[in-house]
């Protein structure tokens, strides 16, 4: 009781925890995942939020700037004649003055139609320099304006160039100013600080204008990849380096320039970070989920081995009356048949009391041995009968003996000859000596014999000859039955073992399951039954039995 | 009439030789037939007190035998011994005339109280 | 039979010696011999009363208590009274041999009673259809039969056919040695439904391992050719069930098989099929609740032709929940009907006024895809409706009247209202497949639910059809397949899509049924209504009904209602119980009239003849009183010297006592007197036993205050019962005594009491038994008198048993005194229990009696 059960148990247990505990847990990984993706989202799309609003802050405060600088450099040439501009010491004063707003004006020169400078004041010496060439001169005559993009220059450090057309007395002149623009990178690097997000800004051509990393190398291609013209802010998640990251972008200068927002999506561990409470309540519930189906397996299986008990001995009863209501109704029907043994072992046992009893002719050593005998032989008459009706023996099929398979064809000859005495059949027996035994159906072998010698005869009609082979064939025993009547047709004769099949024609009711019951039978009798036919020629049909058939 | 002569009719032989043997042994003179045929030709050669007679047998069963018996030697006492009890047979062999109608296996002393009792002329 | 034996040992006496020539050999037994027999008679007589009253007690069981094993107590009780005949004629010397002409009798109705028709086995193994009525039943089981007397007797058209009877199936039984396989399966299977399961799945393998012995299928091939022929060589068929007892007692709807669309090649096939399903888990588990044998479930089968349907369906002549209603319904599907019974397929359903004039007064038609139609290959296979057909009823009203009329005429014949399948050929004519009685609620007046009710408790379906009304809640359980069924505790409310029989296997645990599909007059419908199980179906609205839900099924207005209505339940009426139905118990009814009454109960009437008997209690009665005139020669003057005769006890009794002298029991001086006195006596357990009797303190002789509701209740019975005879206060009783033995029978009036003991010197020997039987007075009066009886000999020590009316009881294995206490308790017993039952008005006076028998107190029983 103890070893027996413990074993199950243990694997009950196993299985009741495992289910119990996945139970339990479901609830919470569904819970934890669910508010992990939506933490997620609503992480992400704050990300996307910060970025798209750092983007479009710093679009309009490096628009803001240039346009400053671009207003003051108008006022600039608008207020002043050429004549006060070319004065020595008055771009002197206005660039202090454009300094002093926000700074960042490093020279300032006015140029005149020849390219020339008429005045300038700044760091360089620029005063020999044509500019009628440059591209940029030839713009600003053109477009009454003129924005460079950042680059190194004659001074070697980043810087961009502003200019614009002053048109005074039929002739053109245009004032320029050299803009640093390490203050834009501190402006549009301002607006990533405190997010984290790295935030630049691209020329047209994708490269840096701005740096305030290591990453951002002025001038050159950065890594965002071309950048479609848009409106407004767009935002796009890529992936670099393995790493889903927002891109937020805007176009500013007309096109001529893109402010990047650049961040990494936020992992699920940015949740943890996020959510501490969350975790731990997570944690504290797993805890309790575990330790309650420790607690509820306990005690069930407690409960289990009750029922088990109660439950066993209940089977146990009902089996047992089940049984003896069953003995005890065949009992019935039995007794008269047990009775008669029972009388005669009564009588016999009687005989031999009686002359032991009497001691006056004990009886013999053979007549003892001959009652004991005849006892014996009533006690297994009684005991066939119970086998028989208590047993519940089951019988697969009628009995099973040792039969000879010759003797078996000869007394189904004997019947066949009976219904028809006349000699004009000929039925001629080739049986090959040593023949062995076999365990077998006697009827049922000789229903299958009768069937096909009956078919057989049908075939020859008034004359021919039925030939019987018996042989041994590997541990069983062969039988072909040969005719030599008209032949089945080849398409005929796959069929012929089909009930209500029948090839046969004439007067004789039959109902063509003849050859359906012989497979059957022969089936029954673990053997095997084939034909072979040609037309004009006859017939053969082959059985094989086995050396024996499983049976009671 | 000094012995009880009793007529055991049964299809069974090895039932009739011990029983015979048993009431022999306590003083009846017994004869034994396997068939009513026999027995109708046995009672016709010999008289006897009493018959014990089988119910069920192939052919002519206990209960013709009896009917003819009654009718024939209607002084012969038929005892009715049988391995199957139905009241059928009983109440049709008690009313054929039927002397007892016992169940086999039988206590030999038993038997032979009814034998005696049956055997005492009417 | 131990009995028997046990009869023929105790017959052990000393013979007179054998051959002795001097022995006068008297003309009459001995009177030795003859108590012997006489003693014999008695014990046969306590153990047929005994089995009589046990019987009694069967009957008057709870319903549902499973009775003891009815056949082997009759077997016992014929017995004991053929001894009972048998030992009065040889006492008698054959004097009464008429009594073996009654015992006879009442024997052969017994036996007929108790083993219901055993269905005369035999009868041809083929029977066309064209020659079967409703009398070949027991051949071709009632479905087979019904449509063969519908065919023959009404020439209504029926498919061509043939019946493979139960003559064939019982030598397809024998052939393939079915009936120990089906034994040992049964036998080795348990209770739960997973063990039928398996036990039926076994048989059917063996079942579908077996083949139709060589003669059946020979006449099969003939039977089948034949119709072949008449079908002009072109034949499909349809293979049904047809069990024997199938439809007349129970409806076996839809717990077997049907094989649909057959060729001939394909026929023993298929025979085995719709054999096999006789085995069906369903079907097991029916007969298992209804306590029918499995040995007697015998299947025919029918084979006939395949009406290739345009539609067909099902008719109820009467709308089973509401027999009264001047209704008839009709449920039909297009194509082949098959699935109307099955619940698969919504069907239209029509209700018609049933009338001379038939109309059709409602119509519902129902939501299908597809309908089912016979493919060449054989089987059914689903096809589209035709879009064309969607929208219209599948039936033309002209054809739902005809079938109305059709269905008035079956209803008419057959007696009672008829569950009919028909189909409607493809030449437009009505063809009947099966009709059979229909199982009909008993008429409930619908009382509308309170709404105060309904407020409380939302209804969650009101959209279904009542298919048998009641009320029950339970716990629900949706069942997908038929593996849920296993999932299906005791108690809960069945709720599924599709209606189906398979789901009679849990029918009897389950406390209503709810379906989404499926009409009233499906298999299932009919079962439930069989069970008195409430169930709604066609409630599309109980999909939302979730499993675990609590709910209360309201299906006599087709209501279901959230949680437990506790309203409602109490006005459903109860549950039919199952016994009812029981062969068991209806074989007890028809057997008990034959066994218990006793109508002969005056012996000087001229009427005491045994062709009176008409009963077994009457032939032992017979029995036992001719037995005592016999054997102490009452009434007969001539004396022979060999004879003991009885003397009378000269005693102020209310009884006459006569004393017979088995040795010892009177003064030698006495026992040539025709009287004697107490004081002669010198047996010691009737010393003792006379001296209780004669108690003074006993005041017999007064008026009695009889009250008056015990006086109705003697009368009452009196008419209804025997009549009380003149003599029956003051018959006379018999002493057999010897020294140390006493037997003490006193018969007054409807009272039957007898003593029998053994008082002597050795403990072991000595024992008393008393019974006690009978009397007037109504059951519930006689029943406590038995409880007084039995209440004092249990105090006195005695085992008891009571059935009945019959108290026995036995002590044993005490020394004398002990005994001779008790006879004499024994005798002032005999007297105040004599008519104590009309002073027991009231079940609280049964203890104080035996508390003042006991303190020898006995005014209450003057």
């Amino acid at each position: 009781m103890r070893d027996g059960p413990g074993r199950p148990y243990r694997r009950l247990r196993r299985q009741m925890l495992a289910a119990l505990i996945a139970v339990g847990l479901l609830p919470l990984a569904t819970v934890a995942g669910a508010s992990l993706v939506a933490f997620q989202r609503e992480i992400d799309a704050r990300t996307r939020g910060g970025l798209e609003a750092i983007v479009k802050n710093r679009k309009a405060t490096v628009e803001l700037f240039l346009d400053e600088k671009l207003r003051q450099l108008q006022l600039c040439a608008t207020s002043l004649p050429v004549a006060e501009l070319s004065q020595p010491g008055v771009l002197e004063v206005l660039r202090r003055e454009m300094q002093r707003e926000r700074g960042g004006i490093i020279d300032l020169g006015l140029i005149g139609e020849d390219g020339r400078h008429l005045a300038y004041v700044g760091p360089y010496d620029l005063a020999g320099l044509d500019y009628r060439g440059a591209p940029w001169f030839h713009e600003v005559m053109v477009q009454g304006r003129y924005e460079s993009d950042v680059f190194l220059g004659f001074r070697r450090f980043p810087h961009m160039v502003m200019a614009v057309k002053k048109r005074e007395a039929g002739k053109d002149y245009v004032l320029r100013a050299t803009i640093d623009t390490d203050l834009l990178s501190a402006l549009v690097r301002e607006g990533g600080l405190e997010s984290g997000a790295d935030v630049f800004v691209l020329n047209r051509a994708g490269e840096y204008q701005t740096q305030y990393s290591r990453e951002h190398r002025l001038m050159e291609k950065a890594d965002t990849g071309p950048i479609p013209v848009h409106s407004g802010v767009r935002l796009v998640a890529t992936s670099r380096a393995g790493h889903v990251e927002h891109v937020a972008t805007a176009w500013l200068r007309g096109h001529a320039w893109t402010v990047v927002g650049r961040q990494a999506a936020p992992g699920p561990w940015a949740i943890a970070g996020a959510q501490p409470t969350l975790l731990w309540l997570m944690a504290l519930l797993l805890v309790a989920v575990v330790g309650l189906a420790f607690l509820i397996v306990r005690h069930r299986l407690r409960q289990f081995r009750g029922l088990e008990a109660d439950h066993a001995a209940l089977l146990e009863a009902t089996a047992q009356s089940q049984k003896m209501a069953a003995i005890g109704r065949m009992a019935a029907s039995v007794a008269h048949e047990i009775n008669n043994p029972l009388a005669i072992i009564d009588a016999q046992v009687g005989v031999l009391t009686d002359a032991l009893t009497d001691g006056a002719d004990p009886p013999s050593r053979d007549e003892l041995r001959d009652r004991l005998r005849r006892v014996a032989g009533q006690v297994q008459r009684g005991r066939e009968v119970t086998h028989r009706l208590l047993g519940f023996s089951r019988r697969v099929g009628p009995s099973v003996e040792p039969v000879a398979v010759e003797e078996a064809l000869d007394q189904t000859i004997g019947f066949v000859q009976q219904g028809d005495t006349s000699d004009r059949v000929k039925l001629v027996r080739h049986y090959a000596p040593e023949v062995p035994l076999i365990r077998s159906s006697l009827a049922q072998m000789q229903q299958v014999f009768l069937n096909l010698i009956n078919n057989a005869l049908d075939a020859i009609g008034e004359e021919g000859e039925v030939h019987l082979f018996v042989e041994r064939s590997g541990l069983g025993v062969e039988v072909r039955i040969q005719d030599n009547g008209p032949g089945i047709a080849p398409t005929d004769l796959n069929r012929i073992f089909e009930p209500f099949f029948s090839n046969k024609s004439g007067t004789k009711t039959h109902s063509g399951l003849g050859l359906a019951i012989c497979r059957d039978l022969m089936r029954s009798l673990n053997g095997r039954i084939d034909v072979s036919s040609t037309v004009g020629k006859g017939t053969t049909f082959s059985l094989w039995f086995p050396p024996e058939v499983p049976g009671d | 009439m000094t012995t009880t002569r009793v007529l055991l009719v049964d299809d069974e032989v090895e039932f009739l030789e011990p029983i015979a043997a048993r009431l022999a042994r306590r003083g009846l003179e017994c004869t034994s037939v396997t068939s009513g045929e026999q027995a109708l030709a046995a009672l016709a050669q010999a008289p006897y007190d009493c018959a014990i007679v089988d119910v069920r047998m192939p052919d002519m069963d206990g209960l013709e035998l009896l009917r003819r018996m009654r009718r024939m030697w209607p002084q012969v006492s038929v005892i009715l011994l049988t391995g199957h009890a139905s009241i059928e047979l009983g109440v049709k062999g008690m009313e054929l005339g039927a002397f007892e109608y016992l169940l086999k296996p039988i206590e030999i002393d038993d038997l032979v109280d009814t034998v005696l009792r049956a055997a005492r002329p009417r | 039979m131990g009995r028997i034996r046990e009869w023929l040992r105790r017959r052990r006496e000393p013979v007179p010696a054998a051959g002795d020539p001097d022995a006068a050999r008297p003309r009459r037994l001995p009177f030795k011999l003859q108590y012997h027999y006489f003693r014999e008679l008695l014990a046969a007589n306590d153990q047929v009363l005994e089995l009589i009253a046990g019987i009694e007690d069967a009957l008057a069981a709870e319903p549902g208590q499973p009775p003891r094993d009815l056949r082997a107590a009759v077997d016992e009780a014929m017995l004991a009274a053929f001894v009972m005949v048998k030992n009065l004629n040889l006492i008698s010397e054959d004097r009464y041999r008429g009594l073996y002409d009654a015992l006879d009798r009442v024997h052969r109705a017994v036996d007929a009673a108790v083993a219901p028709s055993p269905a005369p086995r035999g009868g041809p193994r083929i029977v066309p259809l064209a020659a079967i009525t409703r009398a070949h039943a027991g051949l071709v089981g009632a479905k087979m039969a019904n449509l063969g007397e519908v065919r023959n007797r009404l020439g209504l058209a029926v498919p061509d056919g043939f019946v493979v009877s139960a003559t064939a199936f019982d030598a397809f039984v024998a052939f393939n040695d079915l009936a120990d396989q089906v034994a040992a399966c049964l036998g080795a299977c348990g209770q739960s439904p997973g063990d039928l399961v398996a036990a039926s799945a076994a048989i059917q393998r063996a079942v579908g391992a077996a083949t139709l012995p060589p003669e059946v299928l020979e006449e099969l091939s003939a039977a089948a050719t034949a119709l072949l022929a008449r079908a002009g060589g072109r034949l499909r068929l349809a293979v049904r069930s047809s069990a024997i007892g199938e439809d007349s007692h129970s409806s076996w709807a839809g717990q077997y098989h049907t094989v649909l669309n057959v060729g001939p090649a394909e026929l023993p096939r298929s025979i085995l099929q719709v054999i096999a399903s006789l085995y069906g888990p369903s079907a097991l588990a029916y007969r298992r609740e209804r306590g029918l044998e499995e040995e007697a479930a015998r299947m025919a089968v029918g084979c006939i032709e395949l009406v290739e349907a345009a539609a067909g369906g099902v008719m109820f002549t009467r709308d089973p929940t509401r027999p009264d209603a001047p209704h008839l319904l009709i449920e039909a599907v297009p194509g082949q009907g098959a699935s109307a019974a099955d619940g698969t397929i919504a069907p239209d359903h029509f209700v018609l006024l049933r009338g001379e004039a038939p109309r059709v007064v409602e119509r519902t038609l129902g939501v299908r895809s597809h309908m089912l139609l016979p493919t060449p290959a054989g089987g059914l296979c689903a096809v589209p409706v035709p879009a064309s057909r969607l929208a219209s009823p599948c039936v033309s009203d002209e054809h739902l009247e005809q079938l109305c009329r059709t269905g008035r005429v079956l209803e008419e014949h057959f007696g009672g209202p008829q569950d009919v399948e028909w189909a409607i050929d493809l030449r437009g004519r009505i063809v009947i497949l099966q009709t059979r009685p229909l199982a009909c609620a008993e008429f409930q007046p619908a009382t509308p639910v309170p709404p105060e009710l309904l407020g409380e408790h939302p209804v969650l379906v009101r959209d279904g059809v009542t298919a048998c009304p009641g009320v029950a809640s339970g716990t629900v359980v949706r069942v997908e397949s038929e593996a849920d069924l296993d999932r299906v505790e005791a108690g809960a409310v069945l709720v599924a899509v599709h209606s189906s029989p398979a789901y009679a296997r849990v029918m009897q645990r389950v406390a209503a049924i709810v379906t989404e599909v499926g009409g009233r007059t499906g298999h299932m419908a009919i079962v439930a209504r069989e069970l008195g199980v409430p169930t709604i179906v066609g409630a599309p609205s109980a999909a939302a009904l979730r499993t675990g839900t609590e709910i209360t099924v309201d299906a006599t207005h087709a209501l279901v209602l959230a949680g437990r209505v506790a309203a409602l339940l109490g006005s459903s009426p109860p549950r039919r119980t199952r016994a009812r139905g029981l062969p068991e118990l209806e074989a007890l009814d028809k057997v008990a009239p034959l066994l218990c009454p006793l109508h002969l109960t005056e012996p000087e009437s001229p009427g005491f003849q045994p062709s009176a008997c008409t009963s077994l209690h009457d032939v032992t009665r017979f029995a036992h009183e001719k037995t005592f005139a016999e054997m102490f020669h009452l009434g007969d003057d001539v004396k022979r010297a060999d004879e003991v005769r009885a003397v009378r006890l000269a005693a102020r009794l209310p009884i006459e006592v006569y004393v017979f002298d088995l040795g010892g029991a009177l003064r030698p001086a006495a026992t040539h007197r025709p009287e004697v006195t107490v004081d002669d006596l010198t047996s010691a357990p009737l010393c003792a036993f006379a001296t209780g009797l004669l108690d003074a303190r006993i005041h017999w002789d007064r008026p009695r205050p009889v009250s008056v509701g015990g006086f109705l209740s003697v009368v009452g019975e009196s008419m209804v019962g025997p009549p009380p005879s003149k003599h029956s206060l003051g018959r006379r009783s018999f002493a057999m005594a010897s020294d140390t033995y006493l037997n003490f029978s006193t018969r007054a009036g409807y009272h039957f009491s007898t003593v029998d003991t053994y008082c002597g010197q050795s403990i072991n020997k000595n024992y008393v038994s008393f019974r006690f039987v009978g009397g007037a007075a109504a059951a519930e009066r006689r029943e406590r008198r038995v409880r007084f009886v039995a209440g004092v000999l249990r105090q006195l020590g005695f085992a008891v048993q009571t059935h009945a009316d019959l108290v026995a009881g036995r002590l044993q294995k005490y020394p004398r005194d002990r005994i001779r206490q008790t006879l004499e308790i024994m005798g002032r017993l005999t007297l105040c229990a004599r008519q104590l039952d009309m002073l027991m008005d009231d079940d609280a006076l049964v203890a104080g009696f035996v508390r003042a028998f006991l303190a020898e107190d006995f005014e209450p029983f003057a």
